[in-house]
This record gives structure tokens, sequence and C-alpha cells, in this order.
């Protein structure tokens, strides 16, 4: 029995359809993240789970029980606000024993338990201060102290680190997943960075206006995306994408709309003359040799330890990415060809995947 | 700032309401001549430049700050002007009301006097009928602020607007109906009466203020408070309302003030036993002469709540509650 499972989940605001039909089972302890660009729907359906908004219609089954009409006090769930949402008026110790002081827990118990959840938080010595007296580290860390220390039966992240800046947002990730992997509490995190989603999630549900694109774990969604949307969407620098024809007698190829010729695997032959996207992800070019199609080099990046090289590529601007170290200069010409077995073909029309 | 600079600003200022050129601006002005003088004297005696251009840029500073010391004071002064010779009159002795000294010898006979007067009575009837007034406007009107606030509702913006509009019609348009239905059904004369009537202009300024304050708070901290196990109301009374605390104390000052200065509805809907402190002063304008002593002296009283309550005000005011609990 999954531990949260959504059924045909509908919400509209007016007449803007926001979900449309969103079904999802999630396991017992599992890490989801929801991940979609902005106005996908992500934050209303975490919004639903944690009954703050009602849905139009839909069920929604937490540990078995229908928990549509409960009120969020009722439904044993925790969130964590993008914008910490910490009561200003508490000290750090009263906010994180909020929610225990509602429930009608002892004093002594609660200072106890407010204790244990501050230490591995690093908020120990910070339990007597105010939020305003806290750095926005601290704020994020007692925000997700509050969700802990309820110990609910799942844990709803909005965007909890978009506040942040760079450097504390890559260290709040990590502490986000350690902390999951110690509790191991059922974990749903809406975000609309793909590089958190794939770092912490242990399956990536990707939601695009209001419907599910594709749900699978991270390195699924990378290696096979079901359709063109997941295949721009996950992946950093993202996936490139050139506009042209399938080819197919004897031996597959794919036409560029300039006449730039790529072998393929073996594809049906009803798919011939097909208007498709041929997708290649930037690491996935190699360098030099004969086949390689002639390109200009527009702008070198090197990172450091990758380096990427913005080309123009049968007529399309291209980033290609090389673990090695390429002195390139805009302006050359490299010989760049595609890995034939990271190729990834999607209908042109629809979008769904080919191969 | 300049020396000319200085001397304009006083000039403008001196004639601005004060009959007699007050002593400050006059100083500075002589000040300036001498500083011109010395200055010039320096020059002439040939001594080091730059020791005399520090002494004149430091004679500069001191005549710019007098300057507008000066200009503040005259300002103050005129502006506390009614209020201060009410003040010194309330304190002269009696036989010496209008004398045209300063120098006297303080003296609360007035104030002793007004204790044995019905002013008494009256000070407290306003005391009762401000805090009751505000108490209950306080009381209807927050969650009446919170409800507009908080639900979007279709009628929403009109039945704020109608709320407001209560408080502008003209209190003279409300009280020949007051004065009958009062008179029919016995409020007349009574502090109940009074406490219903600043209700009805009270309720639309609590309700009116309290809703900026309660939009001011940002919903995800209710949502925050549902989450944590809180219901609506529970929500309301422990996140909502401690955080609009500073607004609720500014809301109630006001209330209470609106009612305490009230004198157009006491004098016409009250008449010996529940007269307030306002209509109790004009009451010491008698046929038989002005009692000026204390008519002083229960201005002054019926001044010093306000001027407590404004001080409060203004220092609760200032302090911002929300302050790092959301992340903007």
């Amino acid at each position: 029995m999954p531990a949260l499972s959504l059924r045909n989940i509908r919400k509209s605001f007016g007449s803007a359809s926001i979900l449309r039909d969103i079904s999802l089972d999630i396991d017992e302890g599992e890490f989801i993240a929801l991940v979609g660009p902005s106005g996908c729907g992500k934050s209303t359906l975490l919004r639903i789970i944690a009954g703050l908004e009602a849905e139009d219609s839909g069920d929604i089954d937490l540990a078995g029980r229908r928990i549509n009409h409960a009120a969020p006090r009722d439904r044993d769930i925790a969130m964590v606000f993008q914008n910490y949402a910490l009561y200003p008026h508490m000290t750090v110790a009263q906010n994180l024993g909020f929610s225990l002081k509602l429930a009608g827990h002892k004093p002594a118990d609660i200072s106890r338990r407010v204790k244990e959840a501050a230490q591995p938080l690093g908020l120990a010595s910070l339990l007597d201060r105010h939020p305003r007296q806290l750095s926005g580290g601290q704020r994020q860390r007692v925000a997700m102290g509050r969700a802990i220390v309820r110990n609910p039966r799942a844990f709803l992240f909005d965007e909890p680190l978009s506040n942040l800046d760079a450097k504390l947002r890559v260290q709040m990730r990590t502490e986000i997943k350690a902390l999951h992997q110690r509790l191991g509490t059922t974990t749903i995190y809406v975000t609309h960075d793909q590089v958190e989603a794939m770092t912490m999630a242990d399956r990536i549900v990707v939601l695009k206006d209001g419907v599910v694109e594709q749900a699978g774990t991270p390195l699924a969604l990378y290696d096979r995306p079901e359709n063109a949307f997941v295949a721009g969407f996950v992946g950093s620098p993202a996936m490139n994408f050139i506009v042209g024809k399938l080819q197919i007698n004897g031996q597959s190829r794919f036409v560029a709309d300039d006449g730039t010729t790529l072998p393929l695997g073996p594809l049906p032959s009803a798919l011939d003359g097909g208007s498709v996207l041929y997708g290649i992800r930037p690491e996935h070019f190699a360098i030099g040799g004969e086949q390689g199609v002639d390109s200009r080099v527009v702008v070198v990046e090197p990172t450091g330890s990758e380096t990427h090289i913005a080309v123009r590529f049968a007529d399309h601007d291209v980033i290609a990415a090389f673990r090695e170290r390429i002195d390139a200069r805009p302006g050359e010409r490299l010989k760049l060809m595609p890995r034939q077995e990271y190729v990834h073909l999607f209908d042109a029309q629809s979008g769904m995947r080919l191969n | 700032m300049t020396m000319s600079n200085s001397g304009s600003q006083s000039a403008a200022i001196t004639p601005a309401g004060v009959d007699r050129p007050a002593a400050g601006p006059s100083a500075t002005r002589s000040l300036e001549q001498a500083d011109s003088a010395h200055l010039a004297a320096h020059v002439r005696k040939g001594r080091s430049t730059e020791s005399a251009r520090r002494t004149a840029a430091w004679l500069v500073g001191i005549a710019s700050i007098d300057g507008r010391v000066v200009g503040a004071l005259v300002l103050l002064l005129v502006v506390m002007f009614p209020f201060l010779w009410l003040v010194q009159l309330s304190l002269r002795p009696t036989n010496d009301i209008f004398g045209e000294s300063l120098l006297f010898v303080p003296s609360l006979d007035s104030f002793r006097s007004l204790l044995q007067s019905h002013f008494a009575g009256s000070f407290v009837n306003s005391l009762i009928v401000s805090t009751a007034s505000a108490g209950l406007s306080l009381l209807f009107g927050v969650p009446a602020a919170y409800a507009l606030t908080r639900c979007r509702f279709r009628a929403r913006g009109r039945i704020a607007l109608w709320i407001l509009v209560t408080r502008m019609a003209p209190p003279i348009a409300f009280t020949i109906p007051f004065y009958m239905a009062y008179r029919w059904s016995g409020l007349l004369d009574t502090n109940l009466g009074l406490i219903i009537v600043y209700l009805t202009f009270n309720l639309a300024i609590v309700i009116w203020l309290m809703q900026t304050y309660f939009a001011a708070i940002p919903q995800a901290l209710e949502e925050a408070a549902y989450i944590d196990g809180c219901g609506v109301w529970s929500a309301f009374w422990r996140v909502t309302l401690p955080l609009t605390a500073p607004g609720l104390a500014a809301t109630a000052v006001l209330c209470f003030v609106f009612s305490w200065n009230d004198f157009f509805y006491a004098l016409i809907l009250t008449r010996t036993n529940a007269t307030t402190a306002p209509v109790a002063i004009v009451n010491f304008l008698q046929y038989e002469g002005w009692e000026w002593p204390k008519i002083a002296a229960s201005g002054t009283l019926v001044m010093l709540p306000v001027v407590i309550f404004t001080i409060l005000v203004r220092s609760y005011l200032v302090r911002g509650m929300t302050a790092g609990g959301i992340k903007d």
C-alpha cells in the first residue's frame, strides 16, 4: 500500500485549469521531487496535499485513509514554506515546540523533543533567539526543525531553498538529503530547479501545465526522457535539439533542415520521412574524426571540470561539453560528431519519444 | 550652511506669528556682524590665514546650529503656545489669573476646587464611556476587519465602503434621530447611550485600521499555524492577533481619544447625570461669570490622557513586530 496516493486530482482557479487529472502513488519513505516551470501547478498540488487548498475532484489517501476533507491539522503532515513562515513573536524554541504545545504535550516533554530536534540542526545554542536575530540559513533550519519535531507521516517542502544564496543552497541540499536518510520520512519536495530534483530525489515527477509529463528515477529521466519537454528540462546544460527529417531506406539517417546528415541506429521503416527533433546532450559529442560535422566555435566557457563550447552545428546553436580541456578559440572550426548510442529522437508535432 | 543662509532662515521664521521678535534670531544676527568684524580684524592684522580660516569655520558652525535650534524652538513655542498658556493659567493663584508676569507662585487651588464641583463626576463619566466604547469597538470591529481581510467574498469591497461612509456623514445628520430614539427608549442622559453612539463611529475606524494591519500579516504564517495544528480561531488568536498587537493598541487609543474628545453628541444627548468632561468645562461658563481658573484646570486635566496616550502609541508604532519571520 502506498504511503500517499493521489487519484485524478483536478483543480482550477476560475477558468484557469491548474491541475488536470493528476494521479501519483508515493511509497513509504520515498523522496519525491515535483519539478516543473513556474505555473505548472506543482505548488498547488503540494498545497492540496497539505489541505491548504481544496481539490475540485479526485482522492487523496494518506496511509490508506482518505483525507480529502480533513483539515490541515488532522492530516499529520508537516510543511516547510518557501519564505520559512516562522512565527516572528516566538523564540526558536517556541517556534519548534508550537505544534507539540497545540497537541497538548507536557512542557517537559516539549522541551526535551525540541532539544532533540534542534541538536542535529545546529540550533541548540539559538533556542532563545527570535527569528529576526537569525541568518537566512538558520531560519531555514528552524523551519525544518519545526517540521521534524512533530515526527509526522510526511514532509512537504515548497521550494525551501530558493531564498538562499548559491553556496548555502548546495549546503542545505545535502543537509535535507541527510535528514531524509536519517529519518526515512516520506517527503514531497517542490522545486523549479531540476538540479535540486536530480540530486535529492528518489523519484522525480515532471509537471507541465497541470499534467504529469513523466515520473521516474533521476537517471531514468535523464537517460530516457519520454518526451521533448522532459528531455529539455532535465540536465544542465540542457539537451540540444536539431530540427529535421528521418530517412529510412535500409539504413536510418537523420537529415537536418540545412542538409547535414547524421547516422542513426535501426528504426522502424514506418517512420521514414517523418519530421523529428534530434536530441543530443552536450556531453555526448565526440570531437575530431573524418565523419565529424564541420562546426564554427562561437563561445568557449571553461568551468574547470568541464569545457562548454557553444558552436554553430547544422545551422543550430548547440552546446557541447567535454571533460578534457580543449584549446578552442571563437571563430575556429571543429569536427563534431554526436555519439550515436546517446541520440534521442522525438516526434516534431507531439514531442513523444520515437527511439 | 553659510552665515547668510542661517540669517535668512531665522528672518523668515520670525514674522510668522510671533509679535515680539524672539531673542534668538536677533542674537544670531549680531553674532554674525561680530564674526565679520572679528574676521576682518584677523585678516588686517596679517595673522596666519590658516588659523583665521579655522576660526571662521568654527564661527559659521556655531551660527548655523544656533539658527536651526532657535528656529525649531520658535516653531515649537508657536504650536505649543495655547497649551502652555492654559497650563500656566491653571497653576496661577486665583486672584492673579490674568497677571502678566510669568513669575508667580504656582498653586493647585484651581484643581482642588474642581474636586468639589460636578467636574469630578463628569471626568469619571468620560473615562467610563471612552474606555467602554473603545473596548466594545475592538470586540466587534477586530473580527469584522479580519473577516473582511481574509475572506474574499464578492460583496467585500462594497461592505467595507459602506462601513466607511458611516464615518463620513456629518454628526448632525445622526443627532436628531439619536435624540428621538434615546428619548423614547430612556437612553437619554445615560453612559450607555453615549457608548452606543460612539460605537457607531469607532467601529468604522477599527474596521478600516485593523484591515490594513491584518493585510500586512503574511497569510503563510496562518497556513503554517494550520499545519502545526491550529484551527481558524486558534491561528487567529495565537499567531495573527499577537502580531497585530501594536496596531491594536494604536487603534484602541485612537478610539479612546475620539470618544474622549467628542463634545457635540455629549452636549446634545446628556443633561446632568452623564455629562462628559468637555461638556462640564462649558458649564463653567455661567451667567454669573466665567470661572477661568476652573476652566483652565479642567482643560489641562482633559488633555492629560490624550497626551499620555499619544506618547504611548508613538513608541508602539515604531516597533516592527513582524521582522524576521518571513523572507521577502
